[in-house]
């Protein structure tokens, strides 16, 4: 599978000035940036820091994880660097949400942003080898492998590694289980502890380390001011749904009115009456004005989906569920019986002929499971349709009455 | 006074024998599909020693007390 030719890259921000462009992620949008004299023309050079510079640049930046959990990245640093010795770094680009692009986008246009955060992560945790690790995208291969031949940093090991598609294979303690043993599954190990080779593992999603790099010369006062105070710098998002443009990545600057940021990919083809943020494991909301105000995990990874008028959000949630059922990975009882299970009552519960019996039991069932995996991933689903239930309570109530405002004959999110 | 002892869970080590359950019924219950619920809050009284059995009894060595 490759990514599409379609894949644009663009900005989306209130008053994305020069002056913030000029310290923005991307920088100027859409180019690709495979030479890398290029690269350091744009971006300039990587100033030489320290670990513990490179941990409290991370820290004052206020940056959080970009792969959709949200958590701090200078917590996982010192968490790494507590446990002493030698350690190892894992770029996470496998970004297995299927409507998701920003990290493919990304990898492709600016390879050697990703190359040079994993490197100032390898130099704080003393860490000699270096994985970058992806789904099997040829161009995206291509790309990487094309700034390696150029940028070599010196005293560590750079490997691309391939795993296999699933969404579950890019949790973070299945890259690592994927390269130890070759199996993508998730384990009950913490990569912090017990890693690649048996050492300490920092996996982080490819973004973070983009925006690490990116800290390194422009300083974490600039970079805050790419966001708001509850969540500092700006993010890349995937513009999903019904957009003229599906599959748009954009840099958002500063919290920005939704309308404004769908603009990158050509705005909605028609009336948006929800969206879904993060994933098909994140939430549906209504609409809302503005986009990123809110606290770092809240966009999840960053996907925001249409959902227009004329969809019958039950079922889009529905779908979705059905998809994520499928990819569970089997191992932990709670999620591989209570998905099935709950599936099982979705058409009871949220379809033509409602039963509130049903719906209660798909909230009983639902906090029966959350929780109770060894990843998130049962917590993800059941959040999901707990979201839809909340946010389409009108097309709830039509059900009751047998009706569905669904009238396109397409499904929103291809799952 | 708290105990500090824990019992946890490798959820993907069980396989859902249910021994643990019979072993230490004061703190774990199964769910309908037959895997242990634990709480992971501290053990106090009787709970200690039951937990320690159920967790020498796991066939899948899934539980552990910290």
């Amino acid at each position: 599978m490759s990514i599409g030719v379609s894949q644009e890259t663009a900005f989306a921000g209130a008053g994305s000035s020069s002056e913030i462009a000029a310290v923005s992620l991307l920088r100027n949008g859409s180019t690709y940036l495979w030479d890398l004299k290029a690269h350091r023309e744009l971006y300039g050079d990587l100033p030489d820091l320290s670990g513990d510079e490179i941990v409290t640049m991370a820290r004052d930046a206020g940056l959080t994880g970009r792969g959709g959990a949200g958590f701090p990245t200078h917590l996982k640093l010192a968490a790494v660097l507590a446990k002493g010795g030698p350690a190892v770094v894992v770029a996470n680009g496998s970004e297995s949400e299927p409507a998701s692009q920003k990290d493919k986008a990304l990898m492709l246009h600016r390879p050697f942003l990703v190359i040079e955060g994993a490197w100032l992560v390898a130099r704080t945790i003393s860490a000699s080898r270096i994985y970058l690790y992806t789904h099997n995208y040829r161009h995206i291969h291509a790309s990487l492998q094309r700034a390696l031949a150029q940028l070599r940093p010196p005293g560590v090991s750079i490997e691309i590694a391939t795993g296999p598609d699933g969404y579950v294979s890019g949790e973070s303690s299945a890259v690592v289980s994927f390269l130890n043993r070759g199996v993508a599954l998730p384990t009950f190990t913490r990569p912090i502890d017990q890693g690649v080779g048996g050492l300490p593992t920092a996996v982080f999603n490819v973004e973070t380390l983009a925006h690490l790099a990116n800290i390194a010369r422009i300083g974490s006062l600039a970079f805050r001011t790419l966001g708001s105070s509850t969540a500092p710098g700006s993010r890349l998002l995937t513009l999903s749904g019904t957009v003229f443009s599906p599959g748009t990545v954009v840099e958002l600057l500063h919290p920005s009115p939704i309308a404004e940021v769908l603009m990158a990919a050509g705005g909605a083809t028609d009336k948006p009456v929800a969206y879904l943020i993060g994933g098909y494991g994140g939430r549906f909301t209504p609409p809302m004005a503005l986009l990123g105000g809110e606290p770092g995990g809240s966009l999840g990874c960053g996907l925001v989906g249409v959902i227009p008028e004329g969809a019958c959000g039950l079922e889009e949630a529905c779908r979705l569920f059905d998809y994520l059922a499928s990819q569970s990975a089997r191992q932990c009882g709670p999620c591989r019986f209570g998905l099935p299970a709950l599936q099982g009552k979705l058409p009871a519960a949220l379809g033509v002929r409602p039963i509130r019996r049903a719906e209660r039991a798909v909230t009983r069932l639902s906090h029966e499971i959350a929780g109770r995996g060894g990843c998130s991933h049962p917590d993800a689903a059941t959040a999901m349709l707990q979201s839809a239930i909340a946010t389409f309570g009108e097309e709830l109530d039509l059900h009751r009455n047998g009706g569905c405002s669904a009238t396109r004959s397409q499904p929103v999110f291809k799952a | 006074m708290p105990s500090g002892t824990r019992l946890t869970l490798d959820r993907i080590a069980c396989n859902g024998h249910g021994i643990c359950a019979l072993m230490a019924p004061s703190c774990i219950t199964l769910d309908r599909w037959g895997y242990p619920v634990v709480s992971g809050e501290e053990l106090e009284g009787k709970a200690i020693p039951e937990a320690r059995r159920a967790a020498r009894a796991c066939p899948a060595k899934a539980l552990k007390l910290c």
